[in-house]
């Protein structure tokens, strides 16, 4: 089916992609860090941090500026390798494999693992070619197919409703909070199995911020989140784990409930209660 | 760089000392009322009670004026829907300083049947565990808390021996069964001051340590 006779489509509920992809795997996966260090040239941005993030589930990654947390997030789909001066020590080991072994393919890796920054950054173009641009080179050579993936993945991110009747339109049409969604159909178009959220909705209002929050909820039935945020309140909203940071070290990981309910630890009850950060 | 979020738990923490003084004055009031067989006495502690209703409201508004603008987490979170327990039960204890005050009413022009001594020892006993309750809130003393849950049975003990004083002095003479009945009906409300004042620790308990006793995790 063309995009037009989509878009021509009467019933918008009933429209069947010719190729119905796969969109989110059975498996998910889960992401272990094993003593992992990060380095900017002599500046150690991580220290020595082992953690477990679980499938299915929103692990946020909180602290105040600096501690190192964004820093984690791009270490775990190898963002930072062009980063001058970065090394790491240590191991990041998803579903198994070890990321940062040199015959890692970086491109099959970032595949399976989808970023949304700050930030919408959708590319100058349509609607739709946003979504299906990616996926020719990932070789579906088929237009009507990674149309199909499109219009899968704009329901799946929960905004096939607002653009289905203006699909070619250009991308800036769109609102902010619909170009992070869209952001995030372009992520989950790839199909991959994790999906690392980077301030998702620092750039959003309150009530975009919610259909986003909404969003990610729905997006661990199938996908490993991990999210970075500043608002501690979504922390507490969205996540089911959170991580704790602080000057590069992993300060306290327990369940959300937890950890803003009774920490553990006296130094992130001071940091979630705004003692200091 | 909390400077307003504190001085707010501060006025929370002041109105709770204030309303546990209320009602500390409610139940030696409704006490000392019930001793002397002092009608006036017992009316002045039915009007602490309408103060007391005024000050759970104004620290129920002071509770989600602080959930709804500081958002707060962990320990304040605990401090602040601790508080907001407490008052119920605090609220409670109020009416029951009344309800004890309307019997004495009722019953100040005729002689007692029996000598007060264990309602009175119930009365002490719970005024301090109403105190106690309340500091421990205010000064984070977990011991104090414990030791308020600890005097329940001291209570419950003193209410069952004034059970079997009146059942006995039923038996003696069926006439004493009025006023039995409305000093056993004093002597539970005092019972149940008790099981508030433990309500209000183990609120005290959560706030402190995170784990509520009766929670079903």
């Amino acid at each position: 089916m063309s995009i037009a006779a989509v878009e021509r489509s009467v019933d918008r509920s009933v429209v069947k992609p010719l190729i119905a992809p796969k969109i989110g795997l059975e498996q998910t996966s889960v992401i272990t860090t094993k003593d992992l260090s990060v380095y900017y040239r002599e500046l150690e941005a991580i220290r020595s941090v082992s953690m477990t993030i679980t499938s299915k589930a929103i692990t946020a990654l909180i602290g105040p500026s600096g501690c190192g947390k964004s820093t984690f997030l791009r270490t775990l789909n190898r963002m930072n390798d062009t980063v001058l001066g970065f090394s790491i020590n240590g191991e990041v080991v998803v579903d198994g494999e070890r990321i940062y072994s040199s015959n890692v393919d970086t491109i099959a890796l970032r595949k399976k693992i989808g970023m949304v920054f700050q930030r919408p950054n959708p590319f100058p173009m349509s609607i739709i070619d946003n979504i299906t641009w990616a996926l020719t080179f990932h070789g579906i050579r088929r237009r009507d197919e990674r149309e199909a993936i499109g219009v899968e993945s704009l329901k799946r991110a929960g905004l096939w409703d607002e653009v289905c009747g203006r699909l070619k339109d250009p991308v800036f049409a769109l609102s902010g909070g619909q170009q992070q969604r869209l952001c995030i159909a372009r992520a989950i178009a790839l199909q991959p199995t994790i999906l690392l959220m980077d301030e998702p909705t620092s750039a959003l209002d309150p009530i975009a911020t919610r259909v986003v929050e909404d969003l990610m909820i729905s997006l661990k039935e199938d996908y490993t989140v991990v999210l970075v945020s500043h608002n501690m309140e979504q922390a507490a909203r969205v996540s089911d784990q959170t991580a704790f940071f602080l000057m590069g070290e992993l300060v306290e990981y327990s369940a959300t409930e937890s950890m803003f309910s009774n920490p553990k630890n006296k130094t992130t009850e001071d940091y979630i209660t705004g003692r200091f950060g | 760089m909390r400077h307003h979020f504190d001085s707010l738990l501060d006025q929370l923490n002041d109105a709770m000392i204030v309303m546990g003084s209320l009602i500390e004055s409610a139940i030696s009031s409704a006490t000392k009322a019930l001793v002397e067989q002092d009608k006036q006495q017992a009316l002045k502690a039915i009007a602490f009670d309408q103060e007391i209703d005024q000050k759970e409201k104004d620290i129920e508004a002071l509770c989600l004026k602080l959930l709804l603008q500081q958002q707060p987490v962990a320990r304040d979170l605990r401090q602040i829907s601790a508080a907001l327990k407490m008052i119920t039960d605090m609220e409670r204890i109020g009416d029951q300083a009344t309800d004890i005050s309307e019997i004495t009413i009722l019953l100040a022009d005729t002689s007692y049947i029996k000598k007060l001594e264990h309602i009175s020892l119930m009365a002490i006993e719970t005024g301090k565990m109403v105190t106690d309750a309340v500091d421990a809130f205010v000064q984070n003393d977990l011991v104090k808390a414990h030791g308020v849950i600890d005097a329940d049975d001291i209570v419950d003990n003193l209410f069952v021996t004034v059970k079997n004083d009146l059942i006995v002095l039923i038996n003696e003479d069926v006439a004493n069964g009025s006023q039995a009945m409305d000093l056993l009906m004093v002597a539970k409300y005092y019972e149940r001051i008790g099981d508030h004042a433990v309500n209000i620790a183990e609120w005290v308990e959560f706030s402190i340590t995170g784990t509520h006793r009766n929670s079903l995790k």
